[in-house]
């Protein structure tokens, strides 16, 4: 799983389910700074090549620059929150299991959810949840930031405070995003269309 | 430990939030502990059988706790959520402490019933408090350790009760062996077989941990 410094690549990645592969021949090597925008119809595999980045599912083929798991920040519609903590709750949570400053504060007002830290993520909309996610993966300055759909439930407040994150993560490390919203692909130096 | 605190502190929280794991294992404990308490009215049970019928109720009722350990956060797929922030060893460690405390809430309120409905009367208190707070933590371990095993299988269910069976069936062979034995202190090789199931209770405590501890980051990377 090697690659060059400051580079994040994939090397002939492939996923198969059964007989069915969902995608082959994954390629790509972004350096840091930079965006890549992984875009694709419905069921291309956008959200798996996603999880096999994050590590939170094995490739069946190929390999890729394989960042420890405290390094990397990652939102997706199915990562779920648990539903009975509190969103102030679950920036204190992360904290200490990443053994990190909690600076939940800070991150609730970065994500707009000022006046929501007492509510569980049971009683949070879809875009506070998103935001909360957002807050959540950014809240330990991960070296890549992987997201998946993050501006679907975002509204236009919402797509703004994204674009300051994804602004501060190019400054920082590395970012990957699914999308198949072309607004969003103004984010992104390069695209990997699937499918 | 820090993580292992944190870890804990949320499954406490979300216990005494929805309340769904201590209410349905308390009721059906207290239901069968009841039930069992009609069948010995008209004749106290011997203290192996009313050990067993307490082992029964006890080791029942951490199995339906069983599901909170790992398999809830299969279903309600906060599994990536903590596979992203937390290592495999102090998840396992809370979820055991947490299964630990369960049953051993569940035991603070069915061994007092239980006395009372099967009328049976300890003998030998110490025996009797050790050998269940011994039980609750082979329990805790035994059933962990199967919910570490099959949270991420499809067919959990059918899975769950094949592993269960060997594993539970020692721990309440030696649970009813060390609660017996409380109920009569006069025969002192029958305290002596109790005191040696209480250590066979510890030991299969560690034994389950320890394998479960193993295992699980294997479980979990899967």
């Amino acid at each position: 799983m090697g690659c060059r410094e400051n580079f994040f690549a994939a090397k002939n990645v492939g996923k198969r389910f059964g007989s069915q592969w969902v995608f082959r021949g994954v390629e790509f090597e972004i350096p840091q700074g930079e965006c890549l925008a992984v875009t694709g119809p419905n069921g291309s595999g956008k959200s798996t090549l996603l999880r096999i980045l994050a590590r939170l599912e094995q490739p069946t083929e190929g390999t890729f620059s394989a960042f420890d798991r405290p390094r990397m920040g990652c939102v997706a519609p199915d990562l779920n929150l648990y539903p009975p903590l509190t969103v102030y709750e679950h920036f204190l949570f992360a904290a200490r299991l990443r053994s990190v400053q909690a600076n939940a504060q800070k991150l609730i007002e970065m994500v707009g959810l000022k006046g929501a830290e007492t509510l569980p993520a049971s009683a949070l909309s879809t875009g506070m949840k998103t935001r909360l996610k957002l807050g959540l993966a950014v809240q330990h300055e991960p070296a890549l930031l992987i997201l998946d759909e993050p501006g679907s439930s975002l509204d236009a407040q919402g797509k703004a405070m994204l674009a300051e994150i994804v602004a501060e993560q190019k400054r920082r490390g590395f970012l990957i995003l699914a999308t198949n919203d072309h607004s969003e692909l103004r984010f992104a130096e390069q695209e990997l269309r699937l499918g | 430990m820090d993580r292992f605190n944190a870890l804990l502190k949320k499954e406490l929280a979300s216990e005494l939030r929805t309340r769904s794991g201590i209410y349905s294992t308390l009721l059906f404990a207290v239901l069968t502990t009841t039930a069992v308490g009609f069948t010995s009215i008209e004749r106290a049970p011997s203290p192996l059988v009313a050990s067993a019928l307490l082992w029964l109720v006890l080791g029942f009722a951490s199995v339906t706790g069983l599901a909170r350990a790992f398999i809830v956060e299969e279903d309600q797929r906060t599994s990536d959520l903590l596979r992203l922030l937390s290592p495999p060893g102090p998840v396992f460690w809370a979820k055991l402490s947490y299964n630990f405390l369960l049953v051993l809430a569940v035991a603070a309120v069915v061994v007092p019933l239980h006395l009372i409905f099967e009328s049976v009367h300890p003998e030998n208190w110490p025996l009797l408090i050790v050998g269940t707070i011994s039980g609750c933590g082979a329990l805790a371990s035994g059933v962990t350790f199967c919910g570490s095993l099959v949270a991420k299988s499809s067919a959990r269910g059918a899975i769950a009760g094949v592993i269960c069976l060997p594993v539970l069936l020692p721990i309440i062979i030696s649970g009813m062996g060390a609660i017996s034995g409380s109920f009569e202190s006069s025969n002192s090789d029958v305290v002596i077989g109790a005191w040696k199931s209480v250590a066979a209770l510890a030991g299969l405590s560690l034994v389950f941990a320890g394998i479960g501890r193993q295992l699980f980051p294997f479980v979990w990377e899967s």
